[in-house]
């Protein structure tokens, strides 16, 4: 896992945590996954207890930490395994032993443990680890040893999460967040899964120096992997229909660097449009319209960082900025921001050029009508790839295309993933498996002179 | 090569021409050559200076599209020396090995170079690619590839003590190779 190797080469991928940095904690080894940022202040709710993260800020990422009981109250210490530690490592010896004991004479009656709630509440405050009450339990437990050697296993980590439960650092990256939160809150990043997100970066061309335009309805997911992929080069127009961008919140789960951030900018969708058909004085009055009426529509969430003020050279914006710094979140850490609007030479270089390719993640809206006036944008023979939830309107879309001979190479795909369990005699698919990962219309636009350019 | 509207086909360039999304080419443009396909002939010279993503027709009704090379259109259109991965497989690699620029990624064995292209492009500008094969044949070839699809090769290099963010293993027997990965 590229997670447990140190600090190398530049530092694109800072594989150790700061003060401020946001991260992913996954608890018990994938129950449960909390995004958080680290500070002094920051704390962790493991249940009914409360533990600082105090501790994590300056571990490498992949770092494991499990609670220890302290002097005051528990708290979390690093913790690193020893090379060989569980007792999965016999295997050769595993397989070759017979297993006789079954669970024929197991009742359960609830009396099979002799210590009490109490009896370990005693242990606790006389400082015992958590290994050492779940050993202590494991040796009061009447039924153990009639167990069979999976069953001790799965009693023994069932006892371990419970009362040494253990929390791994990760990194947030596309991968870990889209997993998270496809587990957590599907509803907002769409049901769009991690394998769906891959094939539409993949599919979309997203490599550096690309002009990459998103529509993003889910969250910002999308834009931020693109805005990875880039790694500080090109530009991501993160672009919206009507007055107001959509939120994009889970960008600052990043932890993206100055550079990155401000590849990412934002343009209504009648702004890239509109500066098609005018020319250049007209273009200047109307941009100033526009910026001042989004800007006034914009909520909390879009801020302006303070470095970039100089990009606005109306007076009108310049007011607005120092009511926009005030972040909702009021920490003191300086987190850069993304998704500033998009300046007038940027969108005149977009014009001149086109989009090198187009995404689209829009799970509740029409694909054909948004795909009608974004094309248009791309240059000739650029990659773009749509995800929707449900087939029936990428296939209206993909119908719609070739009618009008937009695109050739149309494809229509939907991603499959099965997760399995990799243990010795026990390897198999588990138990549940996600049926809907969306799909995925991509195509490159050809050309055709009767398209404005 | 980053595409735009006013790059258009010249002289020298590898484009991919597509007939059908099942029939596809890598064909290097050259002023005096032609391309012979079932519909009838085609000069290359008709093609330079037209923009990408155009559709040349031919006298007797067949037409082509010139396409602009990316890694998803090579993958369908090169030469198989070997069994390779196709976009579906390569897109996840990428994905949970968190390819970005600047990485340093292994990769063992080349093949016939399909992911290899996929992960050049993923950490361009500022990463490197080590990718090795073990049969001298098949890594010639695909160093002619590499050089064709414009990804900038280096002489070999003694990599040991270097730290990597990715390592990449597709052979026979992967087992063997990981204590040292």
């Amino acid at each position: 896992m590229s997670e447990n190797k140190p600090e190398s080469g530049p530092t694109v991928n800072p594989r150790v945590t700061w003060e401020g940095c946001s991260v992913l904690l996954d608890i018990n080894d994938g129950d449960r996954l909390v995004f958080a940022r680290l500070s002094a202040g920051s704390t962790l709710k493991i249940g009914n207890k409360t533990f600082s993260l105090q501790p994590l800020i300056g571990c490498p990422f992949g770092s494991l930490f499990q609670v220890e009981s302290g002097k005051e109250k528990p708290y979390l210490s690093r913790f690193i395994p020893p090379t060989e530690e569980n007792n999965v490592q016999d295997e050769g010896g595993c397989q070759l032993q017979e297993e006789s004991r079954d669970n024929r004479a197991i009742i359960d009656n609830n009396q099979a443990q002799s210590l009490t709630g109490d009896d370990i509440d005693a242990m606790r405050r006389e400082g015992a680890t958590g290994n050492e009450i779940v050993e202590a339990l494991i040796a009061n437990s009447a039924t153990f040893d009639k167990k069979t050697q999976f069953s001790q296993e799965k009693y023994r980590l069932k006892k371990q999460k419970k009362y040494a439960p253990r929390v791994l650092l990760r990194r947030p990256f596309s991968r870990s967040i889209c997993e998270a939160y496809f587990k957590k809150y599907p509803a907002r990043i769409g049901f769009l899964r991690v394998d769906a997100l891959s094939l539409l970066l993949s599919m979309a061309n997203v490599t550096a120096n690309s002009d990459v335009l998103v529509l993003d309805m889910v969250g910002g997911l999308v834009t931020g992997a693109v805005a990875e992929r880039l790694g500080g080069t090109g530009s991501v127009c993160n672009t919206y229909l009507g007055g107001t961008p959509y939120p994009m919140e889970i960008i600052r789960m990043f932890n993206f660097n100055n550079e990155i951030c401000k590849r990412v900018l934002r343009c209504s969708v009648n702004d890239l449009c509109a500066v098609q058909n005018e020319t250049s004085e007209q273009v200047s009055q109307h941009e100033d319209v526009c910026t001042m009426e989004s800007q006034s529509d914009e909520k909390i969430s879009l801020s302006v960082s303070t470095e970039e003020v100089h990009l606005s050279s109306k007076n009108g914006v310049s007011d607005l900025v120092p009511e926009n710094e005030l972040s909702t979140t009021g920490k003191t850490c300086k987190t850069p921001k993304a998704g500033e609007k998009a300046p007038k030479e940027a969108i005149q270089s977009w014009k001149e050029n086109g989009f090198s390719s187009l995404i689209i993640a829009a799970p509740e809206q029409d694909a054909w009508s948004l795909v009608k006036d974004l094309l248009p944008l791309l240059t000739y023979s650029a990659p773009f790839a749509i995800y929707h939830q449900y087939l029936q309107p990428l296939a209206t879309c993909m119908n719609n295309l070739q009618l009008e001979k937009m695109a050739i190479g149309l494809q229509l795909s939907e991603p499959w993933l099965r997760e399995y369990q990799v243990l010795p005699s026990r390897t198999h698919p588990c138990m549940q498996m996600s049926g809907s990962g969306g799909y995925i219309l991509s195509g490159t636009r050809a050309y055709s002179n009767t398209s404005q350019s | 090569m980053k595409i735009s509207f006013n790059l258009c086909i010249r002289d020298g360039y590898l484009i991919i021409v597509y007939e059908r999304h099942d029939t596809m080419k890598a064909v290097k443009v050259c002023k005096n050559s032609v391309l012979q396909n079932r519909f009838s002939v085609f000069e290359h010279s008709d093609w330079i200076g037209k923009p990408f993503g155009s559709i040349i027709f031919s006298n007797s009704g067949g037409f082509l599209y010139l396409l602009a090379l990316t890694p998803e259109l090579w993958t369908l259109v090169l030469i198989h020396r070997t069994q390779i991965l196709y976009i579906a497989d390569i897109s996840f690699v990428i994905m949970y090995l968190e390819v970005v620029p600047g990485c340093l990624v292994l990769e063992s064995g080349t093949g016939s170079g399909s992911l290899t292209t996929s992960f050049a492009r993923a950490v361009e500008p500022t990463g490197y690619v080590y990718t090795f094969d073990f049969h001298e044949q098949r890594a010639a070839s695909a160093r002619e590839d590499f050089e064709m699809t414009g990804i900038v090769t280096m002489g070999v290099r003694d990599i040991l003590g270097e730290l990597v963010d990715s390592v990449f293993l597709d052979l026979p027997q992967p087992w063997l190779a990981i204590p040292s990965a």
